[in-house]
């Protein structure tokens, strides 16, 4: 009877242990996250480096440093929840879908990228990132009105101005 | 065919320093005055400037005292095996008594309830409320560290090609950068 009652004991315990553990808000509360999406046309004509550029360090380094003139053409602050594919219409006409597929314990987010046509998967089928909160990362390279498409993808905070 | 442009090869070989004094005259001569040859060139002088920021970033990032200390840290867990054993073995025994187990579960859930009503704010100045806020940045400052930069899994160019590198920002900071070779200038309708 005394080992029955102890068995009975350790279960209701190790029970309010792992509800207590699994039932933080913290854990379900990483669902989703915010990102923002700039396009920039980098060109090697003589112009301007828009300023709202200015504090994106990455955009001063190599290869980046040696277009002679970067505007924004486009800039939208989106929300991933995790799952659920976004869609960005780019300049070009080719649509950047974005999805939060996982938030890592580290604090970066796992999202999956790709670059197409309407309704095909012709040109950039798919790219995985594990993206460090507030630093984005690029894909670039695209032609488009004489120079370069550099898209910049910054999840969880806020990365570039106006 | 000539195009009154410079051919891809002349452009090479004059970026790496291969033509005689003359010849690279003449092409630097002709390189003032062509912008479509000056931006080839420069696109040379941009591939170059990556490819060095990769390999050299390459370098960086080996820490080659981590790596023997891994090497040494593998040599004593092998010799430090039969411990291992042993103390597992006794954890085991340990663990099968229910009462134990139920103590340290509610000593744990008891510990998880007094975290989770601890206030995540910083508190105001003074008394108590200053340790409090103090715990709170140590935590905050310890899972920056633990922050890594961003990476590329994969990534799948399709009928493309493409090159991943990363781009370093500070010590220790970097950003992936997916190029794609794309050579059309191309407008796609909705």
């Amino acid at each position: 009877m005394k080992r029955r009652q102890q068995i009975i004991s350790a279960f209701i315990f190790t029970a309010a242990f792992l509800s207590a553990t699994f039932s933080r808000p913290e854990a379900r509360a990483s669902e989703s996250v915010a990102a923002e999406v700039f396009v920039i046309l980098a060109s090697d004509r003589d112009g301007t480096i828009a300023p709202a550029l200015a504090r994106i360090s990455a955009l001063r380094q190599p290869p980046f440093n040696g277009f002679r003139s970067m505007q924004v053409l486009q800039k939208s602050e989106i929300e991933l929840k995790k799952g659920e594919p976004v869609t960005v219409t780019l300049p070009n006409g080719r649509r950047l879908m974005l999805k939060l597929k996982q938030q890592m314990p580290d604090g970066r987010s796992k999202v999956q990228l790709s670059i197409n046509r309407p309704d095909q998967k012709d040109y950039l089928p798919l790219l995985e990132v594990i993206a460090k909160q507030g630093e984005p990362f690029f894909v670039a390279g695209q032609k488009y009105q004489g120079g370069t498409l550099v898209i910049g993808v910054g999840i969880g905070k806020r990365v570039s101005n106006g | 065919m000539n195009t009154g442009h410079l051919e891809d090869e002349l452009l090479q070989r004059y970026f790496d320093g291969e033509l005689s004094n003359g010849s690279a005259a003449e092409v630097k001569q002709h390189l003032e005055s062509c912008e479509s040859c000056r931006r080839r060139h420069r696109s040379l002088e941009r591939l170059r400037a990556f490819i060095n920021m990769t390999v050299t970033d390459a370098a960086r990032e080996v820490d080659f005292n981590a790596l023997y200390g891994r090497i040494e840290a593998g040599v004593d867990k092998a010799r430090d095996e039969k411990k291992v054993v042993s103390i597992r073995t006794r954890l085991g025994a340990t663990l099968r008594r229910p009462v134990l187990i139920a103590s340290v579960a509610l000593a744990a859930a008891v510990m998880i309830i007094i975290f989770r009503t601890a206030p995540s704010e910083p508190v105001a100045r003074g008394g108590a409320g200053r340790k409090r806020s103090e715990r709170t940045v140590l935590v905050d400052s310890r899972s920056a560290i633990k922050l890594r930069n961003s990476e590329v899994v994969q990534v799948d160019f399709g009928a493309n090609t493409g090159t991943v590198f990363e781009i370093a920002l500070a010590e220790g900071v970097s950003t992936p950068v997916v190029w794609i070779n794309d050579e059309a200038d191309e407008m796609v309708g909705p």
